[in-house]
C-alpha cells in the first residue's frame, strides 16, 4: 500500500506568504494534531518567547483520523494564561474542510499581521484578506458575515474559526469558535489569534480526503457506523448531549458551588438537565463522521428575550451554582459568554472569585465601574463579563489576565478566596472529590488545570480522535487496536500496537518537556489551592471530601509513576526520552535540572 | 425487474420495492454526520469524497447549527424540469420507466460545459464535479449498473433514520406533487430557521445585553 503524504500549510502573517511542507516523517513519529504541534512549537517558538508576541505560533491541527473518529481540530500554541504548552480542541465540521483541502497535517500560523486580517483557504488558494470591517464584531456576527460573504463569492459553505472581542483584546482565556457553539476554549488560543491580528480562518476543501486505501477505510468505517455499540452510544449522546453531568456532579459535590466553598446548597436544585431538555430541546446536531452526535442545542423564547446555545459541562461548570444561579439563568448567560468569546470554565471561576472578593470588600463597587456584584445577580454578571472582554476598568482588566496576574493587583489577601490550580480556575470536577477523581490529573498537568493532559489524551489528540466518539471504536476493535487499524488503513502504514503506545508516551513526554522548557516546575507548581486542604465540602447525601497534605504527596507520587510514567518527582526519565527518540530535548532541559 | 430478496433493501423483511419510489429526507432528524455522502461516493466512485456524493448535506447557522440534506425527489413527468431543460432530443437526463430512477446518458450528455439540467432543478439535486466526472450526476438509487437493482446505500447507513426509501404505496399522499418538496438546501434552512424566531441569524441572544455594550 502506498503511504500518503502529509501536507502542512504554513502561513506567515508578517510577510503575507504561505507554503506547503511535507511533514510525513514527523507525522509518522508523532502523529498529527497535538503530537506534531509539539515538534513545530519546539522548533519555531524561541525559549521564553512572549505568548502574545509575534514569535508564538498557532497550529490549527488536524490529523489522520479527523472526520473518521469524530471530527476534532486541535489548536496548539504557547499559552498566554500559563506560559506553558497550550492546546485547545474544537469540534464541528471545520476540521473536515481542512482535511478535504488535503492539508492533512493542519495549518501552522506564524508571525503577526500589521492590521486585522482573516485567512482564506480554498484548496490550493490561500489568501490573507483584510478584516478591518470585522474587527470589533461579536462572534456570531463575525462568523455569519464571513460565511455569507464567501457564500456569495463561491456558492459554497466555508468552515470558519473566529474570535470575539475578548480575543481581540487579548483576554488571556479568550476562545476560538466555529459554528458559534463549538469552541476551542482552553488556555487562551483566542488571545493568541488576537495578538496576531487574525480575526478568523475560513477554510473550504473540495479535493476530498487523502486516504491510502479508500475501500478499506470505508469498510472499517461502515462497521463502526452500523454497529450495535454505536447505536447504544447514540441513544444517550443524542438524547441528552452533555447536559447531564453538571446536574449529577452538583449533587455529589463534584462541581463548584459558591466559588467552591460549599458541597451542597439548595440553589443546585435549580439545575436540572431533565427539565431543561423538556423545555428547550430543539434538535440534534453533530460533527462529520460521528454516528453518535452529542450536540443538543437549546432555544428559549421568553419575555426577557430569545436565547440560543448549548449546555455542556464546561459551559455550565464555572458559572451555574458557582455564582449561585440555576439552568434557567444559564440559558440567558450562555450566549453572552460565547458571543464575547471567553472560556466559560475559566471566566466562570474568575467571576465567582470576583463575587467572593466583592463580598469581603477586597474589590469595591468603584473598582468594578459601579457594578453591584452580588451572588446570583445575572445582570451584574453580564455587565462584568462585558467589562472583562473589553478590559474596561481596573478590576475587569486585572480579571482578564487570570488569577496569577490579578493577585498582583488585588493583593495577597485575595489569594485565600481563589480556587485555582496552576493559575487556571478549577471550578468544575472539584479537586477535593476523590470519587470524581480529577484532582490528581489537574494537579499533575503540565498544561494547567484542565482535562486532556494524560498519556491517553495525548494519543487521541494526536490521531485527532474525539474522546466522546471513540468508545464504540474501542468496543469493536479494542482501545489501541482501533487506532492501529484505522491509522494503517488511512496512512498506508504498517504500525504495531506497541509502536502506537510508544507514540502516545513520546507525545506525552514531549508536551511535558515543552512546558518544562517554558518554566513549568512540578516541584513548585503541582499542588492544590490551600482551600483543598483546609475547607472540607459535604455533598447532598452527606459524604465529606478534603485532602490531607501527606496523603496528597503520596498520591501524587504514585500518580506520576503509575499513570504518567514519570519519575517520582514528576520529571520525564532520561532513558525514556532517549528510547523514544527525544534525545534532542536533553541538552536544553538538562541545564535547567528538569530531567529525571 | 429482478428481485433479489437476500441483498435488496430492507433485506428479507421487506420485498424489494417496486414501482415509483424515492429517498425522502427527514430534515429534523439529520445531524449532519455525512455518512450518507461517504456511502454514496464509495458506491459510485470507490473513493470517500463528499463532493462526489449524489446526496448533499449542508451545514447552516440559523443561528444554531443545523444540517439539511438534499437529494433527488424523482419528480413525476410533468414536474421534471431537468429533463425539459436538456437541449438534446431525446434528453440525456431522463427518468427511466423500466428502472424507475433517473439516468444521465454519459454518451450523449454534453458534459460539464452545459449543466442546463442543474440550473433548472430548484433543489440543485443534480451535481457536478468536473475534476473527476466528465458529466453531471444525479441520484440513481444506487442502481449503478442500470439493471433495476435499487439499493440506496445512504438509507442503509444513516444512523439516525433521517433518510427513508419511500415507495408510492408507503407514501400516503399521491406521488404527484414532488415539486412541493423539491427545495434547495438554503430554502429548507430558511424555513427551519422560523422555529427560532425571534432570534436573528447574527445573534445568539436578543436581550438587553447587546444594547448596553
Amino acid at each position: 500500500m502506498t503511504e500518503i503524504r502529509m501536507n502542512l500549510l504554513e502561513v506567515d502573517l508578517t510577510h503575507g506568504t504561505s507554503r506547503v511542507l511535507d511533514v510525513t516523517d514527523s507525522v509518522k513519529k508523532y502523529l498529527g494534531g497535538r503530537g506534531l504541534a509539539n515538534k513545530l512549537i519546539w522548533d519555531a517558538v524561541p525559549q521564553g518567547a512572549d505568548a502574545l508576541g509575534p514569535d508564538n505560533v498557532l497550529h490549527v491541527g488536524v490529523g489522520p483520523l479527523t472526520g473518521l473518529m469524530g471530527t476534532k481540530t486541535i489548536l496548539s500554541f504557547k499559552s498566554p494564561l500559563t506560559n506553558w504548552a497550550g492546546r485547545s480542541a474544537v469540534s464541528g465540521y471545520f476540521g473536515e474542510e481542512v482535511i478535504k483541502a488535503q492539508y492533512n497535517a493542519g495549518i501552522l500560523i506564524k508571525g503577526r499581521a500589521s492590521k486585522p486580517v482573516y485567512l482564506y483557504v480554498r484548496d490550493d488558494k490561500v489568501e490573507i484578506r483584510d478584516a478591518s470591517d470585522l474587527w470589533g464584531k461579536w462572534k456570531q456576527e463575525t462568523e455569519v458575515t464571513i460565511r455569507e460573504k464567501l457564500n456569495r463569492e463561491t456558492g459554497e459553505i466555508f468552515g470558519v474559526l473566529c474570535i470575539g472581542p475578548a480575543g481581540e483584546n487579548m483576554v488571556r482565556y479568550a476562545n476560538v469558535t466555529t459554528e458559534f457553539v463549538h469552541s476551542a476554549s482552553k488556555w487562551g488560543c483566542g488571545a493568541v489569534m488576537g495578538s496576531k491580528n487574525l480575526k478568523a480562518i475560513a477554510v473550504r476543501g473540495t479535493k476530498g480526503p487523502l486516504y491510502a486505501d479508500h475501500q478499506k477505510v470505508w469498510e472499517l468505517f461502515k462497521t463502526y457506523a452500523t454497529s450495535r455499540s454505536t447505536a447504544f452510544r447514540k441513544l444517550s449522546e443524542s438524547r441528552w448531549g452533555h447536559t447531564t453531568s453538571p446536574t449529577i456532579l452538583l449533587r455529589y459535590a463534584g462541581e463548584g458551588i459558591k466559588n467552591n466553598h460549599l458541597g451542597y446548597h439548595p440553589v443546585i436544585e435549580k439545575s436540572n438537565y431533565y427539565e431543561h431538555n423538556l423545555k428547550y430541546h430543539i434538535w440534534v446536531d453533530g460533527c462529520p463522521g460521528c454516528a453518535a452526535s452529542c450536540f443538543v442545542p437549546f432555544f428559549k423564547n421568553s419575555p426577557r428575550g430569545a436565547f440560543g446555545g448549548e449546555f455542556r459541562h464546561d459551559d455550565l461548570g464555572g458559572f451555574n451554582a458557582n455564582i449561585m444561579i440555576g439552568h434557567e439563568e444559564m440559558t440567558e448567560l450562555n450566549g453572552l459568554v460565547d458571543e464575547l468569546g471567553m472560556d466559560s470554565e475559566e471566566v466562570g471561576g474568575i467571576v465567582a472569585w470576583a463575587m467572593d472578593l466583592y463580598e469581603h470588600g477586597i474589590i469595591t463597587r468603584e473598582d468594578l465601574g459601579g457594578i453591584d456584584l452580588r451572588w446570583g445577580d445575572l445582570d451584574a454578571t453580564c455587565a462584568l463579563l462585558k467589562k472583562i472582554a473589553y478590559r474596561d476598568g481596573r478590576a475587569a482588566a486585572a480579571l482578564a489576565d487570570g488569577f496569577h496576574r490579578a493577585y498582583e493587583v488585588f493583593g495577597e489577601k485575595s489569594k485565600q478566596y481563589a480556587f485555582e490550580v496552576h493559575g487556571c480556575a478549577a471550578p468544575t470536577y472539584d479537586v477535593r472529590n476523590k470519587h470524581v477523581g480529577f484532582g490528581l490529573p489537574y494537579a499533575t498537568s503540565h498544561n494547567g488545570a484542565r482535562m486532556g493532559s494524560g498519556v491517553e489524551s495525548m494519543l487521541s489528540e494526536s490521531a485527532t480522535a474525539c474522546q466522546f466518539a471513540s468508545p464504540p471504536f474501542a468496543e469493536i476493535w479494542g482501545p489501541d487496536e482501533s487506532y492501529r487499524t484505522f491509522l494503517n488503513a488511512v496512512c498506508g502504514w504498517d504500525l504495531t500496537v506497541d509502536y502506537i503506545k510508544d507514540i502516545a508516551l513520546r507525545d506525552y513526554y514531549f508536551n511535558r518537556c515543552l512546558s518544562l522548557r517554558e518554566g513549568y516546575r512540578p516541584s513548585q507548581d503541582d499542588t492544590f489551592p490551600p482551600r483543598a486542604f483546609d475547607e472540607p465540602i459535604t455533598d447532598k447525601y452527606g459524604t465529606t471530601w478534603v485532602w490531607q497534605h501527606d496523603e496528597f504527596e503520596r498520591a501524587k507520587r504514585n500518580f506520576y509513576v503509575d499513570r504518567l510514567k514519570l519519575t517520582a518527582d514528576g520529571l520525564p526519565p532520561k532513558e525514556g526520552l532517549e528510547r523514544l527518540g527525544l534525545d534532542f530535548v536533553i541538552p536544553v532541559l538538562q541545564p535547567l535540572g528538569v530531567i529525571g | 425487474m429482478p428481485e433479489d430478496k437476500a441483498s435488496g433493501w430492507g433485506k428479507e423483511n421487506y420485498p424489494f420495492p417496486r414501482g415509483a419510489a424515492f429517498i425522502e429526507c427527514d430534515e429534523m432528524k439529520c445531524v449532519g454526520c455525512g455518512i450518507c455522502q461517504m456511502a454514496c461516493s464509495v458506491k459510485h466512485h470507490g473513493t470517500i469524497n463528499k463532493e462526489l456524493a449524489r446526496i448533499q448535506v449542508r451545514k447552516y447557522l440559523l443561528p444554531l447549527p443545523k444540517a439539511v440534506q438534499v437529494t433527488c425527489v424523482l419528480c413525476p413527468d410533468a414536474e421534471r424540469e431537468c429533463e425539459k431543460a436538456c437541449p438534446l432530443s431525446p434528453p440525456a437526463v431522463h427518468f427511466d420507466k423500466n428502472l424507475q430512477h433517473m439516468v444521465i446518458d454519459k454518451d450523449t450528455c454534453l458534459g460539464n460545459s452545459c449543466l442546463q439540467c442543474l440550473d433548472a432543478c430548484s433543489a440543485k439535486a443534480i451535481r457536478s464535479y468536473p475534476n473527476v466526472v466528465p458529466t453531471p450526476f444525479v441520484c440513481d438509487l444506487c442502481d449503478i449498473e442500470n439493471n433495476g437493482n435499487r439499493d440506496p446505500q445512504c438509507v442503509n447507513v444513516c444512523p439516525y433514520g433521517a433518510l427513508n426509501f419511500v415507495t408510492a404505496r408507503e407514501h400516503r399522499f399521491d406521488y404527484s406533487v414532488q415539486d412541493t418538496r423539491r427545495k434547495h438546501a438554503d430554502e429548507k434552512a430558511e424555513l427551519i430557521s422560523r422555529r427560532l424566531y425571534p432570534l436573528k441569524k447574527d445573534s445568539m441572544g436578543f436581550p438587553g445585553w447587546r444594547a448596553t455594550k
